[in-house]
């Protein structure tokens, strides 16, 4: 998708639109791509490094991969014929928001915490995209238990570190959070 | 009892549309992973609904729907047997912060399954540039991972059906960017699969004639089969560390009245005894070991991956930490490091990395602040070849050897004598900027253990 004119309130409208939920315009982690189509008309591409990268200079410098392949034409031109219907089929099925279930461990300072009140301050952590699931004491040794708690989040909004800080800010009652598990939803 | 079975981890990596979470479904649906008594509720439910068929692909969707109300623990831990293993199997999220849990998380992957779909375009998507595909590989490698199994999935939706040159075509790319990677292609088994379908997972398809099964060479010699379940049989099992010296790194240092100090943390390496006299570092301590427990029942010897909780004499809670790591003072007890020499990979660091960059390194259960002092050399991923001394800069993509130093007292090894105290992520801006294997360390010979000061 383009933005259209970005010098028209409109277009300056579907790009804010676009970035309300995202904080780039493309690229995963370690492999942006230069604007090419997804910029502006007559705003320099400054995303290679050098306006004037030749293709070469761009797999140098941000494909995490590398490319020595020697495609040939015909080869490229099927793939790109390929991955132009996947994302026009793409584009028609609905986005699934993607989510991991996260199993935690929470622990105490020593045996005589109060388990049933640290788990309490657990579950008052409320966010946007955060959904408390079952738990369970697991015993750790010399009396000490630890609270196992699972949690499904959604990748974009919630994070480990966020959790991690939220949940030890409980300072009188959790020492330490370890992830146990960590899943695709 | 039958006996034990050996654990094995295993992380599903794939794109979003390679149909990943349908093949690990599967697998556990099919090999007994699911508790029984909600497996026939859902059966009987499934057939009384007339979903015949589709009977699989409902109850899956029955077990996604609970997994996304987190109602139950258990099923937020896949497990399933094969004849010779006990597995847990991590269906890896695109979450950010995955990649840090698989370095310092408590259950590290023996191997890694790659699912690649065959469908049209899908796997052009999928292992093209923005897709994860190659990342989670790399990283695998990177992190000794040495062991991975290719599923060509959805063989059930090529053009034609069940297509040899549309597999033939899969191969040939995955084989590829796997070569680029560093995995030697000829001990990499592929299998043609429908995860949907179940075709070449737990038995022999029918559907694809033209497929001879898949044939390994490797070190530990050749095998060969043809199902997805007989390679995970063939999986060479993980490596024991027992005969190691140990490293215990600490989770938490309790204090428990009557009994005194207890840390914890999981064995890396090595066992723990009663008795034994231990070296914490950084802290620059000795004890000894009155008792060990574990799920709160007394242990006589504690093995690499046991999480376990020890008592010891005279040293006060607060002079240790998470983060420190206790070692036999007898067998090359642990030590402090002035500096270490990493192989780094630089993952997601917005502009250039130099001399002087300090993330966060997140290393067994240490986060430490630590100085990138010396660029030493730019490498070839692939080769670890030198591409250049000394380089000033380093960007997303780039490997290299670094000289690290830490800001406070840390107790990292090499990745080849301790490798789970030998890997981290560096951490900066609240992402995963690179990650790292130490190829070696300077200890800090000045630093001699001290006694503990008796604390009550």
């Amino acid at each position: 998708m383009g933005f259209g004119d970005l010098k028209s309130s409109s277009g300056l409208k579907v790009l804010n639109d676009f970035l309300t939920d995202r904080s780039f315009i493309e690229g995963l982690p370690g492999v942006r791509k230069p604007l090419g189509q997804y910029g502006p008309a007559g705003v320099a591409d400054t995303t290679s490094g050098s306006p004037a990268a030749s293709k070469d200079e761009d797999d140098d410098d941000i494909d995490l991969f590398g490319s020595d392949e020697e495609e040939d034409p015909e080869a490229v031109k099927l793939k790109e014929q390929r991955l132009a219907e996947y994302a026009a089929k793409k584009a028609k099925k609905p986005t699934l928001i993607a989510k991991s279930s996260i199993l935690l461990d929470v622990k105490p300072w020593d045996d005589e915490t109060d388990m049933a009140k640290l788990e309490e301050c657990v579950r008052s952590i409320q966010m946007d995209g955060l959904v408390w699931g079952q738990s369970k004491l697991v015993p750790v040794g010399y009396g000490i238990k630890k609270l196992q708690i699972s949690c499904v989040v959604e990748d974009d909004k919630v994070g480990t570190d966020i959790l991690e800080e939220k949940i030890t800010a409980f300072e009188d009652y959790v020492q330490s959070m370890d992830v146990a598990a960590f899943n695709k939803i | 009892m039958a006996k034990e079975k050996v654990h094995v981890n295993v992380v599903v990596i794939g794109h979003v549309d390679s149909g990943k979470s349908t093949t690990t479904g599967h697998l556990v649906y099919k090999c007994g992973g699911i508790d029984p008594r909600k497996l026939e509720k859902f059966e009987k439910a499934a057939a009384q609904l007339g979903k015949g068929s589709f009977k699989f692909a409902w109850v899956l969707d029955k077990l996604k729907a609970e997994r996304e109300r987190g109602i139950t623990i258990d099923i937020s831990l896949l497990k399933f047997n094969t004849q010779k293993y006990s597995m847990t199997i991590i269906d890896a999220p695109g979450h950010r912060d995955f990649i840090k849990n698989m370095i310092t998380g408590t259950s590290q992957a023996d191997v890694a399954l790659l699912v690649v779909s065959a469908a049209k375009g899908e796997f052009e998507a999928g292992v093209s540039r923005s897709g994860q595909t190659r990342e989670h590989a790399l990283l695998a490698y990177t992190l000794g991972v040495k062991q991975i199994i290719v599923c060509v999935n959805k063989m059930d939706l090529t053009e034609p059906p069940y297509s040899q040159k549309r597999y033939e075509e899969v191969v040939r790319g995955v084989g590829g960017f796997l070569r680029k990677i560093g995995y030697d292609t000829n001990a990499v088994p592929f299998v043609p699969i429908s995860g949907w379908t179940g075709e070449n997972m737990i038995s022999v398809t029918q559907k694809m004639p033209w497929y001879q099964g898949w044939k390994i060479r490797r070190r530990e010699g050749p095998s060969s089969g043809k199902t997805l379940l007989e390679v995970l049989d063939s999986i060479q099992p993980p490596v024991r560390t027992i005969n190691k010296p140990l490293r215990l790194p600490l989770q938490d240092v309790y204090k428990i009245g009557g009994v005194g100090t207890v840390p914890v943390g999981k064995i890396e390496t090595g066992v723990l005894k009663p008795g034994m006299t231990l070296v914490f570092s950084p802290a620059k301590l000795t004890a000894e070991v009155k008792s060990i427990e574990m799920h709160h029942q007394g242990l006589q010897t504690a093995l690499p991956g046991h999480n376990v909780g020890f008592n010891i004499k005279n040293v006060s809670v607060k002079n240790l930490r998470r983060g420190d790591v206790a070692g036999n003072a007898q067998q090359d007890p642990p030590s402090d490091v002035r500096s270490f020499e990493a192989q780094v990979i630089v993952l997601n660091h917005p502009g250039k990395i130099k001399a002087g960059y300090s993330p966060v390194l997140d290393c067994h259960t240490a986060h430490v602040t630590c100085r990138f002092t010396e660029l030493k050399e730019k490498l070839d991923r692939r080769t670890g070849k030198k591409l250049e001394d000394q380089p000033q800069t380093l960007v997303s993509g780039d490997a290299a050897t670094v000289k690290l130093v830490p800001v406070k007292p840390m107790c990292v090894e090499s990745f080849f004598t301790y490798p789970p105290l030998g890997r981290f992520a560096a951490r900066d801006l609240k992402q995963t900027v690179a990650v790292g294997v130490i190829k070696s360390v300077e200890k800090d010979q000045g630093s001699k253990t001290q006694k503990a000061p008796v604390s009550k």
